[in-house]
C-alpha cells in the first residue's frame, strides 16, 4: 500500500469519526468548545471561591490545561475499547487496524486544535495574547501539541491492543484516567506546589507537555528540566512499547473478537 | 532452472504450504490479572491442519465440507483477515471477500460517503473509488437514495450497495461464502451474472459452499476438508461424488 492511500484512509476514517459524532447533535460542533467552558466554569468555580489556588486568571489557567486533557482522556477512553465495538468489521475485511483507534486520536486531535484556535483569538481579543512576543514561545507550542499528540498515539494503541485479549483493560484504563486527571498539572501548576512533590511529576509522562503549552499561551516560567528528560524518556518507551505490541497483535485481533 | 521457477510463482495466486491455524479457546474471557497469575483454562483447537494447495491465476476452486471443517478459518486466512499458526502461505493480487455486504457500513452515515468508506477498507485507492462512483451507484439500483444516511435503508438496499461496492473494487481474487441471494428477483439475477462474469473474466475465484450442485457447475476444481484436513483436491465431479457417498 503506498503511503498516500495509507494516509488518505486514515483521513476516511477520521472524517467518518467526526462526522458520525455530530450528525444527531443538535448544537453540533458547538460542543467542542461547550464542554470545556463548562468544566472551566464549575472547576474554576471551586477553585477560585472554597479552595484558593494562587493563579492570577484562574478561570484562564483552567482552560490551557482543561484543552490537552480533554484531548488525551476522550482520546484513550474512547479508542480502548474501539476495536471491541468494530469487532463486525475486523471479523470480515482486511485493513490496517489501527485505522481505528488513531482515527479516533486524530478525529479528538482535530477537536483540540479547533478550541486551540479559539483560545488563541480570545487571548488576542483581550490583549493578552503572548505566543508571538518569543519564537521560544512558538516552538514550545508545536513541541507540546507534537508531544501529546505521539504519546496519546502510542498509550491508545498498547491499551487498545490490550484490551483485545484482556477485557479488564478498559475498566483500568477509565480508573487511571480518573486519578491521572489530579496526576496532572491542570487544575494546578508544578511552580506553587512545594519542591518535595516535585520528584513525582517525572513518573506522569503528561506533566512537561502540559506545562509547556500553558508556557507558549500563558504562565512565564517551566518546570525544571529533570522532569523533561524522564517525561521525554517515559512518553519514548510507552510509544514505541504501544507500536511494537500494536503490531504484534493485529495480525491475530479477528481470532480473538 | 531459476527461470522456470520464477514462471511458475508467477502464475500463481494462492499457495498453501503445511498450512495450520490454531485456535485458543477459552471457556471464559481471560483477565490480565487471571494471565499473569496463570489462572483459567484454556484449550487448543487445531481448525486446520497441515494444508497443502496451490491456486493458479485465473482457477475456478470450490470449497466443500461439513460444518466445523475449517471451511470459515481457510477463507479469513486467504482474506487475509487473520494469519496461520504455522506453515507457508502466500496470496497474489486484491482480494474481495462477498461476506457480510454490510459489515464496513455507518448508519449515520449516508450512501456516498460510505461508498467511500467502504472502498477504501476493500483496499481500493480514493481516485479508483472516484472513477469507479456512478457504476457502483446505478448497479446498485439505489438511486435517489445515494445521499441519505444509511439507516434509513432497508435491509435489502444496504447488502445491494455492499455487494456493488465488493464487486467493483476489481479484485484479482474473489472469495465467495455461500450462495449469494441479496436483494430482489431482479438484483440477484443481476448479481449472479456480474459473478458469472468474474467466472468468465479469468479471475480467480474460491467459492465456498454447501450448495453441491452450484460447486459443480460453476468450479472445475474442488478441496474437500474435513476436521481441518485436507481429505481431497481434485476434479469436482468425482470429488463430490466421494463427498456426498460420505455423508451419512
Amino acid at each position: 500500500m503506498k503511503i498516500r492511500d495509507y494516509l488518505n484512509f486514515h483521513l476516511a476514517m477520521t472524517e467518518k469519526e467526526i462526522k458520525a459524532r455530530y450528525k444527531n447533535a443538535v448544537l453540533g460542533f458547538l460542543w467542542i468548545l461547550l464542554n470545556p467552558l463548562l468544566q472551566m466554569l464549575i472547576i474554576g468555580f471551586i477553585f477560585k471561591n472554597f479552595i484558593k489556588i494562587p493563579v492570577t486568571n484562574y478561570f484562564l489557567f483552567l482552560f490551557t490545561g482543561l484543552l490537552p486533557w480533554n484531548f488525551f482522556s476522550y482520546s484513550l477512553t474512547k479508542s480502548t475499547p474501539s476495536l471491541v465495538f468494530e469487532r463486525n468489521l475486523i471479523q470480515k475485511s482486511k485493513f490496517s487496524r489501527e485505522a481505528i483507534p488513531i482515527s479516533i486520536v486524530f478525529s479528538n486531535f482535530f477537536h483540540f486544535l479547533v478550541s486551540l484556535v479559539l483560545l488563541l483569538a480570545f487571548l488576542i481579543l483581550t490583549h493578552q495574547f503572548l505566543l508571538f512576543t518569543s519564537l521560544t514561545k512558538v516552538f514550545f507550542l508545536f513541541a507540546s501539541l507534537l508531544w501529546l499528540f505521539l504519546f496519546t498515539c502510542g498509550a491508545s494503541l498498547l491499551t487498545t491492543a490490550l484490551n483485545v485479549k484482556y477485557r479488564d483493560i478498559n475498566f483500568f484504563v477509565q480508573a487511571l484516567v480518573i486519578l491521572w486527571f489530579y496526576a496532572t498539572p491542570v487544575i494546578y501548576s508544578t511552580q506553587i506546589l512545594p519542591e518535595k512533590f516535585l520528584p513525582l511529576f517525572q513518573l506522569n509522562p503528561l506533566t512537561y507537555p502540559f506545562e509547556m503549552l500553558r508556557f507558549s499561551l500563558i504562565t512565564p516560567s517551566l518546570p525544571q528540566l529533570s522532569i523533561f528528560f524522564t517525561n521525554a524518556a517515559i512518553s519514548l518507551l510507552i510509544i514505541l512499547l504501544g507500536i511494537f505490541i500494536f503490531k504484534k497483535e493485529s495480525k491475530t485481533f479477528s481470532d480473538w473478537l | 532452472m531459476i527461470g522456470s521457477k520464477k514462471m511458475i510463482t508467477q502464475k500463481l495466486a494462492i499457495k498453501a504450504e503445511d498450512l495450520s491455524k490454531k485456535y485458543i479457546l477459552h471457556h471464559q474471557k481471560p483477565t490480565l490479572m487471571e494471565n499473569i497469575f496463570k489462572l483459567g483454562r484454556k484449550e487448543e483447537i487445531w481448525a486446520l491442519k497441515k494444508i497443502n494447495f496451490e491456486i493458479k491465476k485465473g482457477e475456478k476452486i470450490g470449497v466443500i465440507g461439513n460444518n466445523g471443517s475449517g471451511k470459515t478459518t481457510l477463507l479469513k486466512i486467504i482474506a487475509g483477515i487473520t494469519v496461520p499458526s504455522n506453515g507457508e502461505f502466500m496470496v497474489k493480487g486484491r482480494v474481495a471477500a462477498l461476506i457480510d455486504l454490510k459489515a464496513g457500513f455507518h448508519p449515520e452515515l449516508t450512501g456516498e460517503e460510505n461508498i467511500y468508506l467502504n472502498g477504501l477498507l476493500l483496499g481500493m485507492s480514493k481516485k479508483e473509488v472516484k472513477r469507479n462512483f456512478t457504476e457502483i451507484v446505478k448497479f446498485s439500483g439505489l438511486g435517489r437514495f445515494i445521499d441519505v444516511p444509511l439507516h434509513t435503508y432497508s435491509d435489502g438496499m444496504a447488502l445491494r450497495l455492499g455487494f456493488s461496492i465488493a464487486v467493483h473494487s476489481n479484485p484479482g481474487i474473489l472469495l465467495i461464502d455461500e450462495v449469494l441471494a441479496v436483494g430482489d428477483q431482479d438484483f440477484q439475477k443481476k448479481s449472479f451474472q456480474k459473478i458469472q462474469e468474474f467466472f468468465k473474466k479469468g479471475k480467480t475465484v474460491v467459492f465456498i459452499s454447501h450448495n453441491l450442485p452450484a460447486v459443480t457447475k460453476l468450479c472445475p476444481k474442488v478441496i474437500w476438508l474435513e476436521k481441518g484436513t485436507l481429505k481431497m483436491i481434485g476434479e469436482s465431479k468425482k470429488t463430490v461424488r466421494l463427498y456426498k457417498k460420505q455423508q451419512p
